[in-house]
């Protein structure tokens, strides 16, 4: 009974991992295939892989310039929201002043906020205001969205620093902020990779901003695979290819980073 | 000694810490709270984007056109399903994972690095995969069906009673693994004690799992729900990529039905109040959940 | 001993990994912002040449065989490059409003949809072309905008001024499987009845290899193509003389009853159908008859693409009690905003020029808006349909045109697709149409 239990779990297991990883690995075989062989019926699975695709995407129809584009702004926006928010985390995890609880509370709330709800008046505004289509203007939105995770997940790094090291360093002699920088910010330094890793993916892998506030200029790598769907049907090799291109560093980043995923997008509730 | 340290710092103390959240404050502020007010003052107008000199008061009119527009409510409808559906398949299989695995801590962290993929992966390219998937002839799921024996060249995203189904599958394929995720942290986190009491106490596996396992996993089955529902009720990458909406509104979530107003008929009046009410409706659902959040989280 | 793969993935996120892995992600993540932002600001930098300039395009064949024009087009205007931003219909539209909108010239000429020229000219902003068109400087000697087809001409025209240059157009024609026709004794059919009864022997025969006949009836913007032939051959309209809707009236009701009855000579599935499925089952020859717009027509000559290259024949659409047809097409624009204009227009004008228009319907395009390359038997003996665009078109009716008909047309296509797919009748349907319809007339100030 045992075995047979014993069978049946790994049976299950293995199945859900073969369901994970069907569709990528699918993906890339599409990416290095023929227009005749994608649309082989039945499908080819020995053949001879190609390039071409990549170099459709990349040489001819200048796709690097999106993924220029989502690198610029992924980076800077976490940069953004790293610093800011680290530094509203410090507060919460050492200072309990009149209100902190709620604040600490609200910003959290803002992460249910549906995007869509905003698009319409940040599109508006940000029209008025000359950032519409600029990397600016999305960097911006993507360091707000990011703020949460970085306050609570630096919160919750921060809280396992034992406090009396700072106070200890204080008492002899260092100013707060030297005791910031020399004892902290080491210490901090594993939480601050993960909480940046995770920005740097969700900013990635946003999808509505990017759509609707950026036109040709800024346009990231997420918005412009869409482009490749048509009236006329969808041009698989060239979509496998630029597809590939944008979830592998995502696929990276998040394998680095695995061990903090779970905590960083629970907040700090669930360590992982 | 400690004592005067604190007093030393005292007048201090209610500005500084303040200070370092002034610059969170300012960014959410701009981003957030300034939208949402201009969205409000936008709702009571009739405007169109592309009428650009016709601006007027309407007062409520806006609202009550979202609210009685039969649009509105199958899109809630269909949102409210997608939710339930998405969420109570992606407990089931995430927990039933979670406790195959809690037994055998061998390969946990391969498996965890494979399972992570879904999770991470654009939701943009998620989305056109599937739709590869399901295409009619082309795609690897009637392939596999055909494989299986049943023969079928069924248009998965192009028919009206399969499309909204074959979204959800793709929605707790790229989810479940968070699920997953979280409740295996839980279940690693869990105290020996009450399982040995109850195996002492000749509790039957099922029994064990209902009456000690998932009172203790409350805390994490609340954070995964919590966030889940908020996230599900959002959806719109994967639908705008595979479907848009379609087929005849069959997968036209809320999401899609106000970028369906604001950026394809341009009216900002009506998409602002229809916002507003989808906001509302988020707001109020996540309630009982973010209560106990930070009931737990004291 | 070799660790394994499980192994040395799982060790990837372990602590150890991250202590090493911190300083050099956070490192390379730093250096490739800044290295990028400077990248970025350099190329940004605006130089004197070459210019480069940005259209918005919809996907399809006709902007392919435009991207095959710039290269030639870039060699006799050194200095000048061009940019092809190719997107699916809803975001061209998207995307046009948004930018011109915001004003932000990111885009220096447009393609058009001919329903929303009266939109944007009514909103300010489109450049006006009758100025350009006249100046000697930039307009080759043999422009000759008189060639156009006056009909297809005022497609472009609103408040008398010219906004677009006409760039593709579409009639919708019958295309009818002659082969058929003939192993079945059957005649090419002049009025409806004799379309359905057509369709109801081919279908009884032939079903499932090939069916009686096709209709699109997804829901989406291609219904409001679909419709109107039907509508207006019936004697019904959208609109009557005081913009006040007529689409709820007993013709316009008993056209959509007929259109909704030709479903069940359709291939199964026709309630998906939409422009790609319409197309691709015209390339494989699944309807023996079907109305299809001229420019999809060379698809099906096309020996790359199509099953049945030479087996279909083009006609009229048949009558009701009158004959009519729709004449729909894109254009050719520039927005104000845009900072080139000049070298836009070069292009724009060399795009629709005499010989680049000719040159673009032989290779397949849609560009037989001049009445030359109509009547040029070089085109007409290649392209089979060119008679039937020559032969519909003086029935050919075309949207309303209002600033208001793309708003229109969203309500409409909804109920047109609930009264196909059942979930309405065709009157409830057509009423529920005619009454937001009027609605949103009145808010526009129509009936004043």
């Amino acid at each position: 009974m045992k075995t047979f239990e014993n069978v049946l779990i790994h049976g299950f297991v293995a199945l859900l991992l073969a369901t994970s990883i069907f569709p990528i690995a699918w993906l890339f075989m599409v990416s290095t295939k023929s227009p005749l062989e994608v649309f082989a019926r039945p499908p080819v699975w020995i053949y001879k892989p190609i390039l071409d695709n990549y170099y459709e995407i990349f040489v001819a129809q200048r796709f690097d310039a999106y993924i220029l584009n989502s690198i610029v702004i992924s980076s800077c926006s976490t940069a953004l929201s790293v610093a800011i928010g680290s530094l509203g985390a410090y507060s919460f995890a050492r200072f309990k002043f009149r209100g902190s609880r709620n604040i600490a509370a609200w910003i959290l709330s803002t992460r249910m906020f549906p995007p869509i709800a905003a698009a319409v008046p940040i599109f508006i505004l940000w029209k008025q205001v000359g950032l519409f289509d600029t990397q600016l203007g999305l960097t911006i939105v993507y360091a707000a969205s990011n703020l949460p995770y970085v306050v609570w997940m630096m919160r919750a790094f921060l809280l396992e620093i034992p406090r009396e090291l700072e106070e200890a360093a204080m008492v002899d002699g260092c100013t707060r902020l030297g005791a910031l920088t020399r004892i902290v910010l080491p210490l901090a330094r594993p939480g601050l990779t993960a909480t940046s890793i995770l920005c740097i993916i969700l900013s990635w892998n946003e999808f509505l901003f990017a759509l609707v506030l950026t036109s040709m200029s800024a346009k990231t790598a997420s918005v412009a695979i869409t482009g490749y769907i048509t009236a006329y049907g969808v041009k698989w090799g060239e979509v496998g290819a630029a597809a590939i291109a944008v979830t592998i560093p995502v696929i990276i980043f998040g394998l680095l980073a695995q061990r903090h995923l779970v905590r960083g997008l629970t907040f700090g509730a669930v360590k992982g | 000694m400690l004592k005067s340290f604190g007093d030393k710092q005292h007048h201090n103390k209610n500005l500084f810490p303040f200070l370092l959240i002034v610059p969170s404050l300012a960014l959410l502020l701009a981003v957030n709270i300034f939208p949402l007010i201009y969205s409000l003052f936008l709702s009571f107008e009739s405007w169109s984007l592309v009428k650009p000199g016709d601006r007027s008061f309407v007062g409520l009119r806006n609202y009550v056109e979202v609210l009685t527009n039969p649009a509105f409510a199958e899109a809630l409808n269909k949102t409210l399903i997608f939710t339930a559906v998405a969420i109570i398949s992606e407990f089931l299989i995430g927990f039933a994972l979670a406790v195959a695995l809690s037994h055998n801590l061998k390969g946990v962290g391969a498996i965890r690095s494979v399972i992570l993929m879904p999770l991470v992966m654009t939701p943009v390219v998620t989305g056109l995969v599937w739709r590869f998937m399901y295409n009619p002839e082309y795609g690897m799921i009637n392939y596999f069906l055909n494989l299986l024996g049943i023969s079928t060249t069924h248009a998965w995203l192009g028919d009206t009673s399969t499309a909204l189904p074959a979204v959800i599958l793709v929605d707790v394929w790229e989810n479940t693994p968070f699920v997953f995720l979280i409740l295996l942290a839980g279940l690693q986190a869990l105290p020996r004690e009450p399982f040995e009491a109850a195996q002492i106490d000749g509790a039957s596996r099922w029994t064990t799992l209902t009456c000690v396992t998932l009172p203790l996993l409350k805390p994490a089955i609340l954070v995964a729900l919590l966030i889940r529902t908020v996230d599900a009720l959002k959806v719109f990458d994967i639908i705008y990529v595979m479907t848009m909406g379609g087929p005849a509104a069959a997968t036209e979530t809320l999401s899609i039905l106000t970028y369906r107003f604001g950026f394809l008929r341009f009216d900002m009046g009506y998409t602002a109040a229809l916002s507003y009410i989808i906001v509302l409706i988020i707001v109020l659902a996540s309630q009982p959940f973010v209560r106990s959040f930070f009931v737990s989280e004291t | 001993m070799g660790k394994s793969l499980a192994y040395r993935l799982s060790r990837l996120g372990s602590k150890r990994a991250i202590t090493k892995m911190q300083s050099a992600v956070i490192v390379v993540v730093l250096i490739v912002a800044v290295v990028a932002a400077i990248a970025y600001a350099s190329l940004s930098t605006p130089s004197k040449q070459p210019v480069t300039i940005k259209f918005a395009m919809c996907q399809g064949q006709d902007t392919d065989y435009v991207k095959s024009l710039i290269p030639k087009f870039e060699q006799e205007n050194p200095g000048v490059k061009v940019e092809l931003e190719s997107m699916v219909y809803y975001s061209v539209r998207e995307k046009e409003v948004m930018e011109l909108s915001a004003g932000t010239g990111a885009y220096d000429g447009i393609m058009v949809d001919f329903p929303w020229v009266v939109e944007y000219a009514k909103a300010g902003w489109m450049l006006s072309l009758d100025e350009i068109i006249k100046d000697p400087k930039l307009t080759p000697p043999d422009f000759d905008p008189g060639d156009f087809h006056p009909r297809i001409w005022e497609l472009n025209k609103v408040d008398g001024k010219t906004w677009t240059i006409p760039f593709v157009t579409g009639v919708r024609v019958m295309a009818y499987r002659a082969d058929i026709y003939q192993k079945e004794g059957l005649k090419v059919p002049e009025t409806w009845d004799e379309y359905y009864q057509n369709a109801k022997v081919i279908n009884e025969k032939y079903a499932p290899d090939i069916y009686g006949t096709m209709i699109m009836g997804a829901r989406g913007d291609h219904l409001n193509h679909e419709w109107p032939v039907f509508l207006w051959s019936f004697g019904g309209d959208i609109f009557d003389q005081s913009w006040k809707p007529t689409l709820n009236e007993t013709k316009a009701i008993e056209s959509l009853e007929y259109m909704k009855s030709l479903l069940q000579f359709s291939p199964p599935g026709a309630l998906t159908y939409g422009w790609y499925e319409a197309i691709t089952a015209g390339m494989d020859g699944l309807p023996a008859q079907m109305i299809f717009y001229s420019h999809h027509c060379s698809l099906l000559e096309d020996p790359s693409t199509s099953k049945v290259v030479g087996k279909y024949s083009f006609a009229k659409p048949p009558k009701g009690t009158e004959e009519a047809s729709l004449l729909a097409g894109w254009g050719l624009g520039i927005p104000k905003s845009s900072k080139h204009q000049d070298e836009a227009w070069k292009f724009i004008s060399y795009v629709t020029s005499k010989e680049g228009a000719k040159s673009f319907t032989l290779a397949g395009g849609a560009g037989y808006a001049r009445v030359s390359v109509l009547n040029d038997p070089e085109v007409s003996n290649k392209w089979r349909f060119i008679k039937a665009v020559l032969d519909t078109m003086p029935y050919c009716h075309t949207h309303p045109r209002i600033a208001e008909w793309p708003q229109v047309a969203d309500m409409t296509a909804l109920e047109l697709s609930n009264a196909l797919s059942g979930k309405k009748t065709c009157e409830m349907a057509l009423s529920d149409a005619a009454a937001y319809i009027e609605l949103f007339m009145a808010r526009a100030g129509y009936y004043k």
